[in-house]
């Protein structure tokens, strides 16, 4: 009894960086279109392989940052396709986990977006994820390597990746400078 | 009967037949015949064979290889250029929210560390 007890010690950890994405799985056969991504670290390691003519140097040493990516993206034909409180219970399952913090949320009459990062070990961040629910859209983008939008913005416009541009008031060009305050600021 | 002319006599002897020595006959043929090429032992044709089999097929193997991993590396990288686009789509929708409560703008600064919130 006492080696289960300690199994299941073990084992829950793991259960608790494991996300479930068997919503968006079982979701996709009603979406009009579903986009599925998903990268362990070996297939992202052919990337850092690569040498494109521009940026290449560079393309490898970010992809070597990276982990794994999860995308599960959904479009339906019409709202009221699923259920919103599924997703939101979805999302209270990741932060209960305690590994994962919400860093923004936004919240509107039937849909809601939230962008969480989880904090490693070394109590730096080294995980993204962006929840997303729509009337006709349901997106959930996870990824294992990366703690911050700027981080993942550098990405853009290498090997013809597109750039992450506008979003959140940051680009490529302008991402945030290391500030000596540890306060975030929302202005 | 008139003598035999000393002249006469001298060109009977040079034009009396001589008979070849042994082996002239062969001599003279084999520098006529081309000479037949050498052959290889057959163990020795054998190994080069297999070497240029195995060392073809090697290269061979190579190659698909490389492009099979070239393959998957620009499957990767569409695939992570999918991503990018439905994070940038996805935070775009976001902002475009947060202005529309009249959030400007949010300026996200680095920590070095959780310790530092």
């Amino acid at each position: 009894m006492a080696r289960i007890l300690i199994l299941a010690a073990l084992l829950l950890p793991l259960g608790a960086q494991q996300i479930d994405y068997s919503l968006f799985d079982r979701l996709a056969e009603k979406a009009k279109e579903s986009a599925v991504v998903n990268l362990g670290p070996e297939q992202l390691s052919l990337l850092a392989g690569m040498q494109p003519k521009e940026g290449g140097k560079e393309l490898a040493e970010l992809v070597r940052t990276l982990k794994g990516i999860q995308v599960r993206s959904l479009e339906f034909d019409s709202p009221g396709q699923y259920d919103l409180n599924e997703v939101r219970a979805l999302g209270e399952k990741i932060k209960s986990s305690g590994t994962w913090v919400p860093l923004i949320t936004v919240k509107e009459k039937g849909e809601f977006t939230e962008i969480l990062i989880r904090k490693g070990a070394d109590g730096r961040s080294d995980g993204l994820l962006i929840l997303a629910a729509e009337p006709k859209e349901l997106t959930l983008v996870h990824i294992d390597g990366v703690g911050d939008i700027g981080s993942l913005a550098k990405l853009g416009g290498l090997a013809g990746i597109p750039e992450i541009a506008g979003a959140l008031g940051e680009s490529k060009k302008s991402a945030p400078k290391k500030a000596p305050a540890s306060k975030k600021d929302d202005e | 009967m008139n003598p035999v002319d000393p002249f006469e006599r001298q060109l009977r002897e040079v034009f009396r037949r001589v008979e070849p020595p042994p082996g002239l006959e062969q001599r003279i043929l084999r520098r006529v015949r081309p000479r037949q090429p050498r052959r290889l032992p057959p163990w020795l044709a054998v190994a080069a064979s297999l070497v240029l089999v195995v060392g073809g097929s090697l290269g061979v193997m190579r190659w698909q290889e490389r492009q099979h991993r070239q393959r998957e590396a620009e499957r990767v990288r569409q695939q992570l250029a999918l991503t990018l686009e439905i994070t940038s789509r996805t935070l775009a929708r976001a902002d475009q929210r947060l202005r529309s409560i009249g959030v400007e703008r949010i300026r996200l600064q680095e920590v070095s560390s959780w310790q530092e919130y």
